[in-house]
């Protein structure tokens, strides 16, 4: 079935265009967030004015949603831009096997698997310390060997295959080779990866940031809303539900897209 | 013994329940019998219906692919009515089937032995110290040597006739009344082929045998009866020297032309 | 004999290289924000006492003599004082293991139980709507990030219904609801993966000769198909081990277990660099013994020598 045409993937799709939409529009919405109205303290969903409700300090829940959709669509998409682009350098270097770099790469690659990405992120922020940056660059730089992997995989065979053809027919230079040959043959697998790793990125950040680790302080970021949560789940449960519930759609839309791609490229 | 043949097969119809309607008719009224003691080649091309007509017998039919009319019955038992679990233990106990490939018909994680023990002790109710020592004897009488050390082997441990050895013997360990052997040496050399096909010869006392195959010089050299298919229907049979000599079909002229072509010289 | 001397000398081997690998990285991570001695002495550290550090550290010296320090240190497995409260890196590390050890194997254990069989099943039923459903589930409870399960299930489970105890380590009851939201981490993927597995494994020649032996269906899919589908699982079940500690540091967290991966998140956000360090050493070598474990399990379960293709 045509990517199109699948209505899982529409459904993906959709829900991420709507998603960026609001992250795009939402300073023009212009609400301070922490605009703090202690006198409007937990109010529930649908109250007026409130459509999300309240959390205990009064913010609204809806604006702060918003916020929080702005930095975990920018974190998960540059952590994963950065992942896409450090892993498909090493990969296309660790196939390319000639040179005695790739075996190097190769066993950093097989390292870097080695050790779980969550510790090691959660390492790096403590020395780092907080803040956007650094939350982005170290998911990104260490999650790359997802992306190396299947990158060294695919543009190995690629290249056995496509190097013979062209090696025989003309004399093409390597580079040419891998810019018009090799990379195109790999964007339906990237494609495929790209989409889970966001969602991958996403809920990584968000736990993060659910442990105070990586976002500024008092930042209203996704995860920082469902660690103030805990407080009141019985006085408000939606405190906790309502940023859950945003969490779990972006990632379902990312695995949608994702899985949509896979059956189409399969 | 019972009177009635080992097999019979009367008006068979196998087709798909999907795809174009002048796609789905894959076999069409079939009609054969086999006798206790006798050995039925059945011939054809690929395509010819053979194997499904077989797989059919056993009701091993693969997904979507069901009987659409026409009856069997082994050893007198009309096997199309009974229900599923009664359909379900004849296998093993009334009908034996020995598969092509034996490498990939043997379960790769478990020993040889273990599939003929068990099958001793779901359909004859042995103990299995007993089953086991039947087993044993069993893969003896296929000549297999040091069988009290083979039952512990793996599959892969093994030589390609070996391993159709142990097939055979664990088709016949629980002596059923009808074999079945679907091109049981095709994928075997051919130095081990002709052992093969005089096992089955010699194990056929007593029981029907079929044998399917595409190669007409197998059958004539193993069969008393020779069936020959094409396209789901049966184009001819009769005695195996007299089809070779004196057939009466066309396509069963051509088949042995080709044959000797192929071969150089008839059997 | 030989060939286990020889593939012992190699697995020390990689292991060593491993270790030398991370210390390097935390090596020079350490210096990533310029001076190692305030990120070991703590943001509260007075300038004395980081030119204390700086001396006994020996951050004044050349960069090759502070590496072979550092290396020095760590392979002897001096990790420093916590910054916390003084005691030993290593000791409050190893203190806290018991604890996420005994949840690790609730979680695993509790993993194995629900995804083999389940993914057996799946693998094996293709087509009845009951499958489908299930296999939409799994999709959903796929989405659910897995500390945004454990608050659901607190939330459904201590606070609404208050049956079991949000917090602590206090005895079985209190096991329940960090084991299960451990195991939610795991099982969609691990099911997801043996489904996948068994489906492959069906179709199988020997299946087949398995059913025209009279084999009931429910046998030929647990005494069959099952150790074939699973050989391959032995392997996916080690690649989980990483999700497992993720799933633990997190878990860990909101359910306040006094394992390492709360230890870890507090010595992150306190900033304790030595406890920091000493953790992460400890989970490289686990990471390195699960995959070593698994590989030698799988070799010693398949009966052929190679490893069986899917």
């Amino acid at each position: 079935m045509s990517a199109a045409r699948d209505p899982w993937m529409r459904l993906g799709l959709g829900l991420i265009a709507t998603l960026a939409l609001l992250a795009l529009a939402g300073p023009l919405i212009g609400f301070d967030p922490d605009f703090i109205r202690l006198r409007a303290r937990l109010l529930p969903p649908l109250s007026p004015g409130y459509p999300f409700g309240t959390d205990h300090l009064g913010r609204d829940i809806a604006v702060r949603l918003l916020i929080g959709l702005r930095w975990s669509m920018a974190t998960a998409g540059l952590a994963t831009l950065i992942a896409f682009l450090i892993g498909t350098g090493f990969g296309l270097v660790a196939a390319s096997g000639r040179w005695p770099v790739a075996g190097l790469v190769r066993q950093v690659t097989a390292l870097a698997q080695a050790l779980p990405v969550f510790v090691l992120a959660a390492a790096i922020i403590a020395i780092v310390g907080n803040g956007y940056w650094a939350v982005v660059t170290t998911l990104g730089l260490v999650t790359w060997p997802v992306f190396a992997r299947v990158v060294a995989a695919e543009a190995a065979s690629l290249f056995s295959r496509e190097y013979v053809l062209a090696a025989g027919m003309m004399q093409m230079s390597r580079t040419r080779l891998l810019v018009w040959h090799v990379m195109p043959g790999l964007v339906p697998s990237l494609a495929v990866l790209g989409a889970f790793h966001f969602a991958d990125m996403l809920i990584a950040e968000s736990a993060l940031s659910f442990l105070g680790i990586g976002a500024p302080l008092g930042a209203s970021t996704w995860g920082a809303m469902l660690s103030e949560s805990r407080a009141y789940l019985l006085t408000a449960p939606w405190t906790l539900l309502v940023p859950a519930g945003a969490v779990v759609t972006v990632v379902i839309a990312f695995n949608l897209v994702g899985d949509a791609l896979r059956r189409r490229f399969a | 013994m019972s009177a009635a043949p080992a097999l019979r097969v009367e008006g068979l119809s196998i087709g798909t329940a999907s795809g174009p309607e002048s796609a789905r008719g894959l076999v069409h009224g079939l009609s054969f019998s086999v006798a206790a003691g006798e050995v039925l080649g059945i011939v054809g091309e690929s395509g010819s219906g053979k194997s499904l007509s077989a797989l059919a017998v056993a009701g091993l039919l693969p997904e979507g692919v069901t009987v659409t009319g026409g009856q069997i019955s082994v050893a007198g038992v009309d096997v199309l009515s009974l229900a599923p679990d009664a359909r379900r233990r004849l296998g093993g106990s009334g009908i034996g089937f020995v598969f092509q490939d034996p490498l990939s018909s043997l379960n790769p994680v478990r020993r040889v032995g273990t599939a003929l023990i068990e099958s001793a002790m779901r359909h004859r109710g042995m103990g299995r110290a007993e089953a086991q020592a039947l087993a044993i004897a069993r893969l003896a009488d296929m000549q297999l040597r040091e069988p009290e050390r083979l039952v512990d082997r793996y599959p892969h441990q093994l030589s390609g006739g070996q391993r159709q050895r142990v097939m055979i013997a664990l088709a016949l360990i629980n002596d059923p009344p009808l074999l079945i052997a679907d091109e049981p040496t095709t994928a075997l050399d051919a130095t081990v082929q002709r052992s093969i096909l005089a096992l089955l010869r010699r194990h056929s006392a007593g029981r029907g045998t079929i044998l399917i195959t595409h190669d007409l010089g197998v059958a004539v050299s193993l069969c008393d009866r020779i069936m020959v298919m094409h396209e789901g229907r049966l184009v001819e049979s009769g005695p195996a020297r007299a089809l070779l000599s004196a057939p009466a079909m066309a396509y069963t002229k051509g088949l042995i032309a080709a044959r000797l072509a192929l071969a150089g010289a008839a059997s | 004999m030989q060939g286990y001397l020889k593939s012992g000398l190699r697995l020390t081997l990689d292991l060593g290289l491993l270790l030398l690998g991370t210390v390097t990285l935390l090596f020079f991570l350490l210096r990533l924000t310029g001076d190692p001695a305030i990120v070991i002495a703590g943001p509260d550290a007075a300038p004395d006492q980081i030119d204390a550090i700086r001396a006994e550290y020996g951050f004044d010296q050349s960069l090759i003599v502070q590496y072979a320090r550092y290396v020095g240190n760590l392979l002897s497995l001096d990790f420093g004082e916590s910054l916390v409260d003084g005691t030993p890196a290593l000791v409050k590390v190893l203190d806290a293991l018991p604890a996420t050890l005994l949840l690790g194997a609730l979680a695993m254990g509790l993993t194995l139980l629900v995804a083999l069989p389940a993914g057996l099943w799946l693998g094996a039923t293709q087509r009845r709507g009951v499958a489908r459903a299930a296999r939409a589930g799994l999709f959903l409870l796929q989405g659910f990030p897995g500390f945004v399960t454990a608050l659901l299930l607190v939330q459904l489970f201590a606070i609404q219904l208050v049956w079991l105890p949000a917090l602590g380590a206090s005895g079985p009851s209190s096991w329940v609801l960090p084991a299960v939201s451990v195991a939610s981490f795991l099982a969609p993927k691990l099911i997801r993966l043996v489904e996948a597995n068994t489906a492959a494994v069906m179709p199988a020649d020997f299946i087949r000769t398995a059913r025209a032996n009279g084999v009931p269906e429910r046998e030929i899919l647990y005494r069959h198909a099952a150790p074939n589908a699973l050989l391959g699982a032995v392997a996916l079940i080690g690649a989980q081990f990483a999700n497992l500690v993720t799933g633990l540091v997190i878990i860990e967290s909101i359910f306040a277990w006094p394992g390492i991966g709360w230890l870890l998140v507090q010595s992150t956000v306190n900033l304790d660099f030595p406890v920091v360090q000493a953790i992460t050493f400890i989970i490289v070598i686990a990471v390195f013994l699960v995959n070593t474990l698994t590989d030698l399990l799988q070799r010693r379960l398949d009966p052929r020598l190679g490893v069986m293709p899917a």
